[in-house]
């Protein structure tokens, strides 16, 4: 590839045919190297998080039975809940159960594993989904104001606020939101948790501060990505191009801006994805959210190696996904890489 | 824009040049200096940043207070006399707080910044230059990590290592590497490409050399930009960590500590024990974050904050 | 953790707020205060009369199960559906439940337990002497987990019905003339003859207040009232709403805006609330025992145990660190609310110049090992670091471990090997403390202490209904605990309960495992 292709291809990606073709079988050679590689990795991830809980300090049997039991009942109970003998045999056993689809048992909470990892999943991604729909249009206002203002005071000064409103810890931004809209207001429940079964309207009812409380935390990520990709695309020869055509602004904006702005966004779904189920478990903690997040906590906490093995599973595929949605982002965005074979 | 890296036209010699073994962003380098003390966010930054640190570490030798042994007897007084700040609920001067906590704080900070900086960055460069399976092998293992949620990784191992402050940076330290080290690949992967590191294997140049004259000084500023809002990170991370109870011990502190158990007079007007920390704690992070944002401003990086 | 399972544990979380929340809190207050507040529409499933009682709880952290229970949250859970033989009330007094009277036999080998003659599970089968046996037995039985079988252990030979099929009739190896408080406790839940030791919670059959009606994992439980609970009419309330809390923040925040109708008080949230809601003393929760492992140095030298005993001001630990919701003990553990309390003890209060007198010109310095959190443990360490410093015999450090590390379970676990501790221990009968944290070999014996004497007159002490007899031997238990003073029980916390505007009525029996989690009388108008 030479220089002069590559420059054209950084001007107006994704215009030739010939180009795209070419990163598409790229793409496609990576997707199938990360179909055999995910596993293999999630394989190596079971293994690590079965072999890391015995780590925590604590007995599931003393936890579960109190100080007046025997030593002897506490065994008893340790080997009821499959929790005593061999590493290596424990592991096969959920390795088993879990291919097998036939989840096991948390004992922490006493039910079935697996509709107890789906049912949080669902809340999560619910959860995750409202913070975006939240996020997304705040975020490309505000990053387009600033990058059509670029340098100016409104630049400067939206600059600043996000930063000062991403330099809260976001446990801070919650406990605000509570003492305004929960306690002042009244207008939500503080505890998300014991609402979030009733209908759709009552499950957004409890989802609003945690979305938003979450919302914030991102921000001023997304803005600042908005403000870069949009800036760069304003000074591209294609929109320079555009405006002496006579194209009005929003046609622009339309036509050539926002389409440029279709990779970012991919690999920032990517990236959002990938954040999401870790970056929600304090959030889904101070709300008492019933998340994924929130649910792993507890399960690391309490040592229960099936609940949380099972939910890292889950998390483990979102997360590669999330990663592998990146990683395409950065083929399609960058002309220079080349992935050869054997490398992905 | 300035001292372009990302940009079509890199910098750097043309092809064939019999300089070609010269690293690139020399020059450039020294107009992206410039171009970073003359901004705004750059000046701002530095110049909390400076007196965060004085205030931290120097001003304890004149304002002498005691912060080991609890004294229930002053708990929760307000400001005033020999208190500027008061005390808190056990007692201890909370402007001398601030100091002690804030060197607990930057250190951690720093720390881990440097740690996952050097570590993260090592490891993506090897990765991006060995290519092939090596490279393969080495990024799934940073996706197994990343595949767990850092925040159950992080409860089981300060579970696992008694807190302290050194545990603490040796844990989000951990943590922190594996963004690095996909950032450093990636740039690492997207440099060797050009033509100056092309033309600098054409002329014979070992691996080693077109690493450490070509590679890392191109890939010096997404480093750098990314260091800077690690420290931040960190010490946000930190916070977090005292929000669930495993931050440092008593009696040592830190910014988030503070905070956090300031919480426990919310209703009962102590403002003293609350506002302190929050500001100086918010204050610290915009520094830090004006100080990345001017670097990779002038640096003209592209970088994605995780 | 393990030890205070009686006592509400508050989680450990603590959130944080910023400037601007509390000058929006104090504003809001301001409002608050002289605004009308409407309870949210999530709760307002109660129409009936009386209303749903709306309960914030910890997620509870063990088996939801009546004869594993072991946390304080998962017995409210099990605790509202189910019913003992016989509760305690918050002074001590045993009262009616299941059993309508209890009377020793003239041998004192055996307890005959007569039966309420209308008690009947939440299923509508009426509770028969076989279901008390069958229970007993599951407690007692050779592969039971219960840790309710350790305290019948060497006490219950056997349990069979009485010949008027209404009652029935315990068997002892030993006479014991506590014995009907040992029904009290948790685990000791009357279950349905042939109900499996597995699975409660999806089939929870009890003849509590309450029928359980919906268990959500970590969410929270729903019930309603129990027809066929054996003082139905006694109960007002329509059902409860328990819901499970992971941060005491979003507890305190929930009570407030008043989506639960009670909280517990500790000394951050008496802070907060002050004086404008009713507050009801639930009972005497815990002591946080300070504990001299008397087999290392400097502590193996009884006049640096007594000397750390005189130099301690408690009532200044009462009032720092339970925020005077506490009783100055003098180093001897039994509870203010039982019935035999000591007598002849000279009460021990800061006195420096005795100090000089055990220790002379010596200083002794040593590590306090205890734990971080904010159940108390942690500003206890801190105050009793000040005030043996303070008198300058002592210089004290202080490791503050996290708690699973405190209560690690190697055989190196600090909480049982470390020079000197502070571990908290629940309300409990002294002979039972005694068994449990001072008898020779007891697994919780962190001071390592062995006294064949005291042994001796525990077990006579269990033995005597006379009480004359009974008032002597508790005298010379108290004399030996507080001479020796392997262990400091310089205050005993009580648990103090807010309640909501909407509540009417107080708790009869407090709200203690042992007093049955009793709703007879209250009311909540919401």
């Amino acid at each position: 590839m030479s220089v002069l292709s590559d420059q054209a291809a950084a001007l107006a990606p994704g215009r030739r045919p010939g180009l795209w073709s070419g990163r598409r079988s790229r793409v496609l050679t990576l997707l199938g190297r990360r179909l055999i590689q995910i596993p293999v990795v999630l394989f190596v991830v079971s293994i690590l998080t079965f072999w890391l809980i015995e780590l925590v300090p604590g007995d599931p049997g003393r936890n579960a039975l109190g100080q007046y039991a025997t030593p002897a009942q506490v065994r008893a109970w340790d080997v009821s809940n499959g929790l005593t003998g061999p590493i290596t045999g424990r592991y096969l056993h959920w390795l088993s159960d879990f291919v097998s689809g036939n989840w096991g048992t948390s004992f922490v909470y006493q039910v079935p594993s697996r509709p107890l990892v789906f049912g949080h999943l669902v809340n999560t991604l619910f959860l995750g989904l409202f913070a975006f729909v939240l996020l997304v249009p705040l975020a490309l206002v505000l990053g387009s104001i600033q990058a059509y203002r670029e340098g100016g005071r409104t630049d400067r000064g939206i600059t600043i606020a996000l930063m000062s409103l991403s330099s809260v810890p976001e446990f801070v931004i919650g406990v605000l939101l509570l003492v305004v809209f929960a306690v002042g207001l009244n207008l939500v429940p503080v505890e998300s948790g014991a609402f979030a079964t009733g209908d759709f309207a009552q499950r957004l009812q409890v989802t609003t501060l945690p979305a938003v409380t979450l919302a914030v935390a991102y921000l001023a990520v997304l803005a600042r990505m908005v403000r870069t990709g949009t800036a760069g695309a304003l000074t591209a020869q294609f929109h320079r191009t555009a405006v002496l055509k006579g194209l009005r602004p929003a046609q622009i904006v339309r036509r050539h801006v926002a389409r440029n702005a279709l990779i970012p966004t991919l690999q920032l779904v990517g990236i959002y994805l990938g954040t999401l189920l870790g970056g929600s478990a304090v959030v889904e903690t101070l709300f008492n959210y019933p998340g994924l997040g929130a649910l792993l906590v507890v399960a690391a906490e309490r040592k229960d190696p099936v609940l949380l093995t099972d939910g890292v599973m889950i998390t483990g595929v979102i997360a590669l996904l999330a990663l592998l949605l990146t990683d395409i982002g950065l083929i399609l965005m960058d002309p220079r890489i080349r992935f050869e074979a054997g490398e992905s | 824009m300035p001292a372009v890296e990302l940009g079509p036209g890199a910098p750097g010699p043309p092809a064939g040049r019999p300089d070609a073994d010269r690293p690139g962003p020399r020059w450039t380098g020294r107009l992206a200096f410039a171009a970073f003390t003359r901004s705004w966010q750059a000046q701002a930054g530095l110049a909390v940043v400076v007196i965060l640190v004085l205030f931290c570490f120097l001003s304890p030798l004149f304002y002498r207070t005691n912060q080991v042994t609890v004294q229930l007897n002053l708990k929760d007084l307000p400001p005033g006399g020999s208190h500027p700040l008061g005390t808190d609920d056990t007692g201890y001067d909370v402007l001398g707080r601030l100091m002690v906590a804030g060197q607990s704080s930057l250190e951690l900070g720093f720390a881990v910044a440097i740690a996952t900086t050097v570590f993260g960055t090592a490891y993506g460069a090897i990765a991006g230059i060995a290519g092939g399976i090596v490279d393969a092998v080495m990024m799934r293992i940073v996706d197994t990590l990343l595949a767990i949620p850092w925040l159950v990784l992080l409860l089981i191992l300060v579970n696992y290592l008694t807190p302290n402050l050194w545990t603490i940076i040796l844990l989000l330290s951990i943590l922190s590497w594996l963004g690095v080290a996909r950032l450093v690949r990636g740039e690492v992967i997207s440099l060797r490409t050009r033509d100056f590191v092309l033309a600098a294997r054409t002329m014979g140049s070992t691996s080693a050399r077109i690493v450490f004259r070509h590679l890392i000084p191109n890939a010096l500023g997404v480093i750098v930009v990314s260091a800077t809002f690690s420290i931040a990170d960190a010490i946000l991370a930190l916070s977090t960590l005292s929000f669930l109870g495993l931050g440092l011990p008593p009696p040592h502190a830190d910014w988030g500590t503070m905070l956090t158990n300031g919480l426990n007079d919310l209703f009962n007007g102590y403002w003293w024990l609350v506002y302190p920390p929050a500001v100086i704690l918010i204050v610290t992070i915009i520094a830090f974050s004006l100080i990345g944002d001017a670097l990779r401003d002038s640096l003209d990086v592209r970088l994605r904050r995780h | 953790m393990p030890l205070n399972i009686s006592s509400p544990p508050k989680a450990g979380r603590r959130a944080v707020v910023t400037t601007v929340a509390v000058a929006f809190a104090l504003v809001l207050a301001a409002c608050s205060s002289s605004g009308s507040k409407t309870p949210s529409s999530g709760s307002s499933s109660a129409a009936a009369a009386g209303g749903v009682y709306n309960l914030g709880l910890n997620t509870p952290t063990g088996s939801i199960d009546p004869l594993t229970t072991a946390d304080f949250n998962a017995m409210y859970v099990v605790g509202l559906a189910s019913a003992n033989l016989i509760i305690e009330s918050p002074s001590g007094k045993l009262e009616p439940q299941l059993a309508s009277s209890w009377t020793q036999a003239a041998d004192k080998l055996s307890w005959t337990i007569d039966l309420q003659p209308n008690a009947k599970f939440s299923n509508g089968k009426p509770v028969t002497a076989s279901d008390v046996i069958y229970t007993f037995n599951q407690i007692l039985g050779a592969s039971s987990q219960s840790p309710a079988k350790s305290s019948f252990t060497g006490i219950v030979k056997s349990v069979a019905a009485g010949s008027d099929g209404k009652s029935v009739v315990f068997t002892l190896d030993t006479p014991y003339s506590d014995f009907p408080y040992l029904l009290t406790g948790a685990n000791t839940w009357i279950l349905p003859s042939g109900t499996k030791d597995t699975n409660w919670i999806s089939d929870p059959v009890g003849a509590g207040q309450f029928i359980l009606e919906k268990y959500t994992p970590g969410q929270g439980v729903t019930y309603k009232k129990n027809p066929y609970y054996w003082d139905a009419s006694a109960v007002k309330v329509s059902g409860v709403s328990a819901k499970f809390f992971n941060d005491d923040q979003s507890e305190l925040l929930a009570f407030q805006s008043g989506q639960i109708d009670q909280i517990t008080s500790d000394p951050s949230i008496k802070a907060a609330l002050g004086t404008s809601y009713r507050q009801q003393r639930a009972g005497y929760v815990k002591f946080d025992g300070l504990v001299f492992n008397v087999t290392k140095a400097p502590f193996n030298n009884v006049k640096v145990r007594q000397a750390v005993a005189w130099a301690l001001n408690r009532p200044a630990i009462a009032q720092t660190v339970y925020s005077g919701n506490a009783t100055v003990g003098n180093d001897v553990p039994t509870f203010p609310d039982y019935a035999v309390q000591p007598q002849g003890l000279t009460a021990r209060s800061a006195n420096t110049a005795k100090v000089k007198q055990l220790l002379g010109n010596q200083v002794i310095s040593f590590t306090i090992t205890s734990y971080q959190g904010t159940q108390g443990e942690q500003t206890y360490a801190q105050l009793i670091q000040q005030q043996l410093d303070a008198t300058g015999s002592f210089k004290v450090k202080l490791n503050l471990l996290t708690e699973a590390a405190y209560y690690a379970t190697t055989s190196s676990t600090p909480w049982l090997n470390a020079p000197v501790t502070i571990t908290d221990w629940a309300n409990r009968l002294p002979t039972q403390l005694y068994s449990l944290l001072y008898a020779p070999g007891a697994t919780w014996n962190a001071s390592h202490y062995d006294n064949s004497q005291l042994d001796k007159l525990n077990k006579q002490y269990e033995a005597t209904t006379d009480q004359a007899e009974r008032q002597t031997l508790a005298n010379q238990i108290a004399q030996i605990q507080w001479t020796d003073v392997p262990v400091i029980v310089a205050a005993f916390e009580q648990s103090d309960v807010y309640l909501g505007q909407a509540v009417h009525g107080s708790f009869p029996n407090g709200q203690q495992f042992n007093g049955g989690f009793d709703f007879r009388g209250i009311t909540v108008s919401h």
